[in-house]
C-alpha cells in the first residue's frame, strides 16, 4: 500500500483554489492520489487524518466549481463520519454546514434543512450561538425553494431581529428577504432591499462573491422594472467581479448568465440569450452536478423556443426541466403555481 | 424575419376561421363550413410542419461551412478547464490526439468510404467532411480497423475539424477502458474491453449533461429520452472510442445509434464491425485498410521522418531508399501495410539495415506486433543498466499516461534524479526513441506517450 504523500496532498488543494487556466493541467492522476489517500484513511478508520484531508480541501468545497465531483462527495461524508466517530461536535457542526451548503447547491433542500438544522443544533450546543443562527438562516432558503415562503419569512424576520444593524453579515438575510418581497410582485421594495444588502456586504471582509451575486439580484429586479441598460451595467459589474476568480465560482457565473438571458429574452434578444445560457451550462457541467440551476436554465430556453416557435425544442426543454425537478423531488403543480402567478405579476421565471 | 411574420399571421388568420367555421358548424352543419374548417386546420397544421423543417435546417451540423477542407482539424485544440472532464472519460492517449497539431496524414487507399462514388474529386476525408456538412448525411460513423490503423487519430481529426468549424458546440462519450486503477493499493488491472456496457456509457453521458442517474435503480435506457432532451438546441459530437466489436444486435450500439440525430453525430471506433451489412441511410462504416499501394507508403514515410528526425536523427539516412519501389514493396508485403507496424519496421531499418526487413518472421497483424514490443523488450533487457532504466521509463510513461498525467522532460528529470540516474537518462531514453517505443510530441516541454497497444503490451511483462 503505497504511503500518503501529504505534501502532494496539499500542493494539489493549492492548485485547485488557485483562479486561472490552472484547472486545465489538473489530472486523474491528481485526482486518483485524492481518492487512494481517502479510501487508505477509511480502511484504516483514521478519522483525525481524514478530518485533517477534509481540511486541506476546505476552500475548494465551500466555493462553486469543483463540489460536484465524486470524490469531493466522497470526502465530505467521510469526514461527517469521521467527526462523529472522533465526537467533535465543532468539527460535526462545521462539516454539516458545508454539507447542506452543497446539497441546497445541487437542489436537495429537503436533506440540506435536516444538514443546517443539525449543524445549528451541535453550534448552539458547543456555545457558538453565531454559526448557529447562520445555519438558521440558510434553512430560509431551502424552504423558499420549497415553495414554503411564509416559513422562509419567519425565520428571516427571527434572524434579522438576532443580528446586530451594522453587522456586514446582515446583508445576507436581507437579501434573501428582497428574493421574497419580488416573490410578491414588491419590485420596488426588493430593490430597496437588495440595495441595502449590498451595502452591508460591500463592508465585509473578502466579500466580493456576496457583492456579485447581489448585484445580480438587482440587476434582474431593475430589469424586470424596464431599466435595461441600468441592468446590463450591473451584469456586467457582477461578471467582471467574477472574474477576478475565474474558475473558482462556476455556479455564481452561470447563474448570473442565467439572469442576463432572462433579461435578453425580455428584450426579444433570443439568439444572444441562447449562447449565454450555452456558455451557463458549460461552466456548470464541467465539475459541478448544480442540477438546481439546470432545470432553470432548461425552462428559460423553453420560453425562449416557444417565443421563437419552435415548439418541438421548446416541449423538450420544459420535459427536461420537469425531469431534472422531479428527480430532485420538487414538485410540479408548485412550479407551475409559481410560473403562473409570477408571470402574472412580471416578476420573472420561478427561482 | 419577415418570413416568419407572415407564417405568424396566416396561423393566426386561419386559427380564426378555423374557430368561426367550427361555430358555424356546430349551428348550420352546412357543407361549406365543413370544406372550411378542414382547410383553415391543414393551413394551420402545414404552417408548424413547415416552421419545424425551418427550424431543423438552421441547426443541423454544417451551417456555418459548406466546405471543409483537407487541413481541416490539423489544429489541435486547447481543451481549457475542459481538459480534466475529456481526460477522464476518453484517456489521456485520445485527449491527446485532440490536442496535438498535425497528427493525422491522409493517405492514399486507406479510408474505404462507402458515399465516395461521384466525389472522386475529394479526398476521403474531404468526402467524410463533406457528407457531414450535409443535413441529410449520416448521423453515425462507425470507423473499424485492426489496432495500429489509426482508427483514434482519425475520430479526433473529424471532431477537431467539426469544433474548429463550429460545427459542434459540445463534445461527448467515453472510451472503452483497458485498465483501471485500484483506488486502495494503487495496482493497475487489466480489463476486457468488451465488458464495456450501456449502463457504463449512460453513466458517463449523464455526468456530462448533468442528468441525476443512479446505477442501481435507473434503467439506463429510459435515459435516452431525457438525454435527447437536454440536448436539444445544440450540437454535439458523441464519441465512442475503442469498443472491441460492433454488431447490430448490440444494445451499446442500438443505443448510441437512437442518439443520433442531424444535431447530434456519433462516432464509433471499432476493431471489429460485423453483421452491419445491411445499413440504414444515415449510418456509415468507415474501414481503415492496411497501406498496399508503394506511392502511399511513400507519403507515410516521408511524413513519418519528417515528424520523428529531429529526434532520431538516423530516420534521416532513409530519406532516399523510401524512394525505391523494392524496399516499399518488401516493407508492405512484410508489415501487412499496416503504419504502426511500418513505423517500427523503419525504425529498426534505420538502427540496422533493409536486409532487417527480410528477417521478420512470417506474422502478421497483432501477432507481429506482439513479436517486435517482445523483441524489443528483451534487446533492452540485454542493454545492460541502460536498458533497465529505459524499461523502468517505459513502464513509468505507460502508467502516468493511463492515469491522465502529461509526462513532461522536467516529470522525466525528477523520476530519474530520485533513482539517482539522472546520468544514464539521454541514454535510456535514445533507446526507445530509437525503437519507436516512445513519442514525444512537445519537443520544448516533452510530452511523451506510448501506444495503447504498448501499455497493454507492458501490463503482460514482469
Amino acid at each position: 500500500m503505497p504511503a500518503i504523500n501529504w505534501d502532494d496532498l496539499q500542493a494539489l488543494a493549492d492548485r485547485l483554489t488557485q483562479p486561472g487556466r490552472n484547472q486545465a493541467d489538473i489530472s486523474d492522476a491528481d485526482l486518483l492520489m485524492l481518492d487512494q489517500a481517502l479510501e487508505q484513511l477509511r480502511t484504516a478508520q483514521d478519522w483525525p487524518d481524514i478530518i485533517r484531508l477534509r481540511r486541506m480541501f476546505n476552500a475548494l468545497l465551500a466555493r462553486d466549481t469543483f463540489t460536484g465531483l465524486l470524490v469531493m462527495q466522497r470526502l465530505s461524508s467521510a469526514a461527517i463520519t469521521a467527526a462523529e466517530q472522533l465526537g467533535d461536535k465543532q468539527e460535526l457542526a462545521h462539516l454539516l454546514g458545508a454539507e447542506g451548503h452543497n446539497l441546497h447547491r445541487q437542489g436537495y433542500h429537503r436533506k440540506a434543512i435536516e444538514a443546517f438544522e443539525r449543524s445549528a443544533q451541535l453550534f448552539q450546543e458547543t456555545g457558538d450561538p453565531y454559526q448557529s443562527l447562520k445555519n438558521y438562516f440558510m434553512t430560509s432558503l431551502c424552504h423558499r425553494a420549497l415553495g414554503d415562503r411564509q416559513r422562509a419569512r419567519q425565520i428571516l424576520d427571527d434572524v434579522l431581529q438576532r443580528t446586530s444593524p451594522d453587522d456586514p453579515w446582515r446583508g445576507e438575510p436581507l437579501q434573501v428577504m428582497s428574493w421574497l418581497t419580488q416573490d410578491e410582485g414588491r419590485l420596488a421594495d426588493a430593490e430597496r432591499l437588495l440595495r441595502e444588502a449590498i451595502e452591508h456586504q460591500r463592508r465585509g471582509k473578502d466579500s466580493d462573491i456576496l457583492v456579485a451575486g447581489a448585484l445580480t439580484d438587482l440587476a434582474e429586479m431593475v430589469g424586470l422594472q424596464g431599466r435595461v441598460e441600468e441592468a446590463k451595467d450591473l451584469f456586467q459589474q457582477s461578471l467582471s467581479f467574477l472574474s477576478r476568480h475565474e474558475g473558482q465560482y462556476n455556479r455564481q457565473e452561470a447563474r448570473t448568465r442565467l439572469k442576463l438571458a432572462d433579461l435578453l429574452m425580455q428584450q426579444k434578444e433570443y439568439e444572444q440569450a441562447l449562447q449565454l445560457l450555452n456558455e451557463a451550462e458549460d461552466r456548470i457541467s464541467v465539475y459541478g452536478l448544480y442540477y438546481d440551476l439546470v432545470w432553470r436554465i432548461e425552462m428559460t430556453r423553453a420560453f425562449i423556443f416557444f417565443r421563437l416557435g419552435h415548439w418541438t425544442n421548446a416541449l423538450r426543454k420544459a420535459r427536461s426541466a420537469l425531469h431534472i425537478r422531479r428527480r430532485l423531488g420538487l414538485s410540479i403543480r408548485m412550479l407551475l403555481r409559481q410560473l403562473v402567478s409570477r408571470l402574472h405579476a412580471g416578476t420573472g421565471l420561478p427561482r | 424575419m419577415r418570413k416568419v411574420r407572415w407564417r405568424r399571421v396566416i396561423r393566426v388568420l386561419a386559427a380564426l376561421a378555423l374557430v368561426a367555421s367550427v361555430l358555424a358548424l356546430i349551428s348550420d352543419r352546412t357543407f361549406a363550413a365543413l370544406a372550411t374548417a378542414i382547410g383553415a386546420l391543414m393551413v394551420l397544421i402545414s404552417s408548424f410542419v413547415g416552421e419545424q423543417a425551418s427550424q431543423a435546417e438552421s441547426n443541423h451540423l454544417g451551417a456555418p461551412s459548406p466546405f471543409y477542407p483537407n487541413d481541416c482539424g490539423d489544429k489541435g485544440l486547447d481543451l481549457g478547464q475542459r481538459r480534466l472532464q475529456m481526460s477522464l472519460a476518453f484517456g489521456t492517449y485520445f485527449t491527446g490526439l485532440l490536442e496535438r497539431d498535425h497528427c493525422y496524414v491522409a493517405l492514399k487507399g486507406q479510408i474505404a468510404w462507402p458515399d465516395a462514388s461521384g466525389q472522386e474529386i475529394l479526398e476521403p476525408v474531404e468526402s467524410i467532411f463533406w457528407s457531414l456538412d450535409r443535413s441529410d448525411g449520416p448521423q453515425v460513423f462507425i470507423i473499424a480497423a485492426e489496432g495500429g490503423m489509426g482508427k483514434s487519430t482519425l475520430a479526433a481529426k473529424i471532431v477537431r475539424c467539426l469544433v474548429e468549424k463550429q460545427a459542434v458546440d459540445m463534445i461527448l462519450g467515453d472510451s472503452a477502458k483497458t485498465q483501471q486503477v485500484n483506488a486502495v493499493t494503487g495496482e493497475i488491472n487489466v480489463l476486457v474491453p468488451a465488458y464495456y456496457d450501456t449502463t457504463t456509457f449512460i453513466e458517463r453521458l449523464c455526468a456530462q449533461v448533468s442528468l441525476p442517474f443512479d446505477r442501481n435503480r435507473d434503467d439506463a435506457r429510459r435515459m435516452l429520452t431525457p438525454i435527447k432532451d437536454r440536448l436539444a438546441g445544440r450540437r454535439a459530437v458523441i464519441v465512442l472510442d475503442n469498443l472491441e466489436t460492433v454488431t447490430d444486435s448490440d444494445d451499446l450500439y442500438r443505443v448510441v445509434s437512437e442518439l443520433a440525430s442531424r444535431d447530434r453525430r456519433v462516432i464509433i471506433t471499432t476493431r471489429k464491425a460485423t453483421g452491419l451489412h445491411v445499413l440504414e441511410r444515415n449510418k456509415r462504416i468507415v474501414h481503415l485498410r492496411p497501406l498496399i499501394r508503394p506511392d502511399a507508403v511513400e507519403d507515410f514515410l516521408v511524413w513519418h521522418i519528417q515528424q520523428y528526425q529531429s529526434e532520431y536523427f538516423e530516420l534521416r539516412q532513409l530519406r532516399q531508399d523510401i524512394h525505391h519501389k523494392t524496399h516499399l514493396t518488401r516493407l508492405i508485403e512484410r508489415t501487412g501495410g499496416i503504419p504502426l507496424l511500418m513505423q517500427l519496421v523503419i525504425s529498426d531499418v534505420a538502427r540496422l539495415s533493409w536486409d532487417y526487413v527480410d528477417r521478420l518472421p512470417s506474422l502478421f497483424g497483432h501477432e507481429l506486433l506482439d513479436y517486435l514490443y517482445r523483441e524489443r523488450w528483451s534487446e533492452l533487457g540485454a542493454c545492460g543498466a541502460d536498458g533497465e532504466l529505459a524499461q523502468q521509463l517505459l513502464r513509468l510513461i505507460a502508467r502516468e499516461q493511463y492515469q491522465g498525467k502529461k509526462v513532461t522532460l522536467e516529470r522525466i528529470g525528477h523520476w530519474a534524479q530520485e533513482h539517482r540516474r539522472a546520468d544514464q537518462l539521454s541514454t535510456a531514453a535514445r533507446l526507445l526513441i530509437e525503437r519507436f517505443l516512445v513519442v514525444n510530441h512537445d519537443p520544448v516541454r516533452g510530452n511523451f506517450t506510448v501506444f495503447p497497444s504498448l501499455a497493454e503490451f507492458l501490463q503482460k511483462q514482469h
